[in-house]
């Protein structure tokens, strides 16, 4: 009887681990279903939406008429935009989806371009509407080869989540990577051609490209940044200097750490190797509690930044965060601010040191420019405002547009209803360019 | 005499203090009415509704601008007339009735003003601030100011999902996001680096990638131009 016992243990075990794993497995199976089915949905909506683009973008060839070209090209925007989302879902890797991404990115942006131009009563370009119809084209080609994907995925019986699964293992199963990998590969790398768009608007080619860094002076070498870099974060403060990682990007700067005497983490500076200027200081803030107010922290700022030979800048919004205070400073020209040329500084309100500085943008951008005297008077400026806003200060300003670009402006601060908006009147044409809204203004004071 | 000039001036300051305070409050009556009369020179919202009922009917031809001109006046009269009204070329109540449209302000709904300290920011702080504390724990303070840079790059360039959960979630875009340990609470310095991320602060200078060669697989990362090393992560574009 006695030696029946283990056996009796071992099946009463072994049953209880099928159990186990027969539920872990429909559990896997429930799991893995439900993955394959957002895969799927994913995918079928692309193509569907692919599908849709095609066809609306085929219409607006035909189209003549303001409103239904509008609502042509505001609902490919919309599709686009949709699309761009689904594939972003995909499990591919996301190195194979660059291109096709972009296309769809760029396609909306495009598109939302020009219904804003026929939302403003003008007409689309014959330039336009060729770039229209060589997207056309590209979608075209999209949607054939996407479609053959779907076919190869319907015989093959393939699943998406496979693909997910291979890669997770790092060994990829030929035939999946054949089938689906590979053809989007292939749909990136050749079959198609993608226009090269330039426009108004964020994604357009000019802004991805951009190189005009317009920095100079003479070269310095890593010593001489030291030297900089210490006397912009001042002696006082420093108990050691090493040097830091080097760029070689669109500005090119040598790195600097800086040990700071009170104990706090090293501060980093970067320091442009044309003409020694500091394009950044990043130091982890870190503060106990804070001691000194908001208008003190901002006059230190303002103090830094005439000792360090920044003339003519007026602070433009502040923000606090727990134990620190980031202000923003702008260039002011007569009497135009120039947002485009921005400095960023970030005050330690524990002791009011200068914990951060960021003058990437002033550097880009600054220089002295010819202000045309606007063909809109201030008072006739007023008058397009929406009258719900409780203008509070007014004034010309100079912001830059999405692709890049500068505008000047009328820019009225105002309040509606409890909330901060400004709003930017164009000073040339009168058209309302941008709305700007302060989110966070339990934190952010506009400076008004 | 004196007494009697003393009384009539104090009687006429009377009367034109009374005149004055009804003139005023006669004002005060008129202006509360200008708001619901529509006329030559009135503008606003309810001045391009009574344009657009025009046009719809086929009255007027002009704009809807919302400026109560000449043609605006003269579609008015001319509907007045076909419909029996007094032909003034003011939208009065009576008009507008005809017309189907209320002049005073019906507008039901207030403002309501957003609450301060909007959360869907600090939303997109805090799980930026995750990722940063998966992939770069360990790292220098600027190399997880530069990893959080990185997400918003992204987010900015075309090539990539226009959202920074979008970025962040994009299968086999970052290994923290893969093995889960993206879902560990980030720490105070994570945080901090996010947000200095948020606000500007870019020591990747424009990088879309980085990667760490000691762990790296993928041969196509390693021929990217590389901007800055930062620790154990090389950034590129």
């Amino acid at each position: 009887m006695i030696r029946w016992i283990p056996t009796i243990v071992l099946a009463v075990a072994l049953v209880a681990v099928g159990v186990w794993g027969y539920n872990q497995y429909l559990q896997n199976m429930e799991y893995r279903n439900h993955m394959e089915n957002l895969y799927q949905k994913s995918f079928f909506e692309l193509v569907g939406q692919i599908g849709d683009i095609e066809t609306k973008l085929s219409k607006l060839m035909v189209s003549g008429d303001q409103s239904q070209s509008m609502v042509l090209l505001s609902d490919v925007w919309r599709q686009a935009d949709a699309a761009q989302v689904n594939l972003g879902q995909l499990p591919l890797g996301h190195l194979s989806l660059i291109k096709t991404s972009k296309f769809i990115n760029q396609l909306a942006d495009y598109c939302y371009y020009l219904t804003k131009k026929v939302g403003g009563d003008q007409t689309i370009s014959t330039e336009e509407m060729d770039n229209l119809q060589k997207l056309h084209n590209s979608c075209t080609q999209l949607n054939d080869e996407l479609k053959t994907l779907v076919d190869n995925i319907n015989s093959g019986g393939v699943k998406w989540g496979e693909i997910r699964q291979a890669r997770v293992k790092e060994k990829l199963n030929e035939q999946v990577e054949n089938l689906i990998e590979e053809q989007f590969i292939k749909i990136e790398r050749t079959s198609i051609d993608y226009p090269t768009l330039i426009y108004d608007g964020p994604f357009s080619e000019t802004l991805q490209q951009r190189s005009d860094i317009r920095i100079q002076g003479q070269a310095i070498d890593q010593k001489k940044a030291r030297e900089i870099a210490v006397d912009f974060v001042g002696q006082d403060r420093v108990a050691e200097v090493n040097d830091g990682p080097q760029t070689t990007a669109d500005i090119e700067t040598w790195g600097v750490y800086i040990k700071q005497k009170d104990g706090k983490g090293p501060i980093f500076v970067s320091v442009s190797k044309k003409g020694g200027k500091v394009v950044n200081m990043i130091s982890d803030g870190e503060v106990k509690s804070a001691k000194i107010s908001a208008e003190e922290a901002q006059r230190r700022a303002e103090r830094f930044l005439s000792q360090k030979g920044y003339k003519s800048m007026v602070p433009t919004y502040s923000q606090r965060f727990d134990g620190t205070m980031v202000i923003n400073f702008a260039y002011k020209q007569d009497d135009v601010i120039v947002y485009p040329d921005l400095i960023k500084i970030k005050i330690s309100l524990e002791d009011g040191k200068v914990v951060g500085f960021d003058a990437r943008n002033y550097l880009i951008a600054h220089k002295e420019r010819d202000i045309e005297e606007p063909k809109l008077s201030l008072e006739e400026a007023r008058k397009l405002v929406n009258p719900n806003l409780k203008v509070k200060s007014e004034g010309l300003a100079i912001i830059p547009t999405e692709s890049g670009g500068e505008k000047l402006c009328y820019e009225f601060k105002g309040e509606y209803g409890g909330d901060n908006f400004i709003v930017y009147i164009d000073a040339n044409n009168g058209k309302e360019v941008s709305i700007l809204k302060i989110i966070d203004t339990a934190n952010g004071t506009l400076v008004i | 005499m004196g007494q009697k000039a003393k009384l009539s001036v104090i009687a006429v300051l009377l009367t034109l203090f009374i005149c004055g305070a009804m003139l005023g409050e006669h004002w005060r009556s008129q202006d509360a009415v200008i708001e619901t009369i529509l006329y030559w020179g009135s503008t606003g919202s309810k001045v391009m509704e009574v344009q657009r009922k025009l046009k719809q009917w086929g009255y007027y031809d002009g704009p809807i601008d919302g400026v109560y001109g000449a043609k605006t006046f003269e579609a008015v009269k001319l509907f007045q007339r076909k419909n029996g009204l007094k032909v003034d070329g003011v939208v009065g109540p009576q008009t507008a009735a005809a017309m189907g449209i209320t002049l005073s302000d019906t507008a039901a709904t207030s403002y309501q003003p957003s609450r301060a300290g909007g959360t869907h920011s600090s939303g997109d702080l805090y799980l930026l601030a995750r990722l940063v504390h998966g992939e770069a724990r360990g790292e220098p303070y600027i190399g997880k100011v530069a990893v959080a840079a990185v997400v918003l790059n992204r987010v900015k360039h075309p090539s990539f999902p226009n959202t920074i959960a979008g970025v962040i979630y994009q299968p086999g875009a970052f290994t923290a996001v893969s093995d889960g340990q993206i879902n560990l609470a980030p720490d105070e310095e994570s945080l901090r680096a996010a947000r200095d991320a948020l606000n500007g602060w870019d020591p990747s200078y424009g990088a879309l990638y980085y990667y760490n060669p000691a762990k790296t697989t993928s041969g196509w990362i390693w021929s990217r131009p590389v901007h800055i090393v930062i620790g154990n992560h090389r950034f590129a574009k």
